[in-house]
């Protein structure tokens, strides 16, 4: 699954370990996910959208 | 909030180490005199006491896994569930070989050819996401 994860944080200005802390996940989760290693589960998934109040489709799209 | 890697193994390092040093001990020391117990029932429980700290070293990385990240609780689970498949496709094929002649093996080689996989599957699913 692709994400827009990188971006969305790279224009916050906040670094992995940061957005770790706000969803309450390891820096190594955020890294997975941003690079694709990692597909978060739904509840994650939800959690970052409201995070960065966008919607989830906007967020990931499938391969 | 979940802890940098490190400061997580280093806790869960101290509460493992003990129960399997315990563990390791008591079964160096017992499982000579299991063969020699003078009654059945007095092999039986000498074979028993090494589970009493296994048992809580088990706690021990439930309690670890349980205090872990989404992704790194699945990776446990997913190495977890490779290594039992695997056991127990080494251990039937093994015992299908020993009627054939190979040497018999007694069961409790199961456990730490489980653990071996586990921990060799969990160290390379996280060294991809590291």
């Amino acid at each position: 699954m692709n994400n827009r994860l990188r971006v969305l944080r790279a224009e916050r200005d906040w670094s992995q370990a940061h957005l770790a802390e706000q969803l309450d996940v390891s820096r190594q989760t955020v890294n997975a996910i941003e690079t694709g290693k990692y597909d978060p589960s739904l509840p994650l998934a939800f959690k970052i959208a409201q995070l960065f109040q966008a919607p989830i489709e906007s967020i990931f799209q499938p391969d | 909030m979940f802890e940098e890697d490190d400061a997580t193994h280093r806790r869960f390092a101290k509460q493992f180490a003990p129960p399997m040093a315990l563990f390791t001990v008591s079964l160096m020391l017992l499982a000579p005199r299991i063969r020699d117990a003078q009654t059945l029932w007095t092999g039986v429980l000498l074979a028993l006491v090494p589970l009493l700290p296994l048992g809580w070293a088990m706690t021990a990385l439930v309690r670890h896994v349980s205090s872990l990240d989404e992704m790194r609780r699945r990776q446990h689970f997913e190495s977890g569930a490779l290594a039992g498949l695997l056991t127990c496709l080494a251990v039937f094929c093994w015992s299908l070989m020993e009627m054939a002649g190979l040497p018999r093996l007694p069961a409790a080689v199961v456990l730490p050819v489980f653990c071996s996989l586990y921990v060799l599957r969990y160290w390379q699913m996280t060294r991809r996401t590291a």
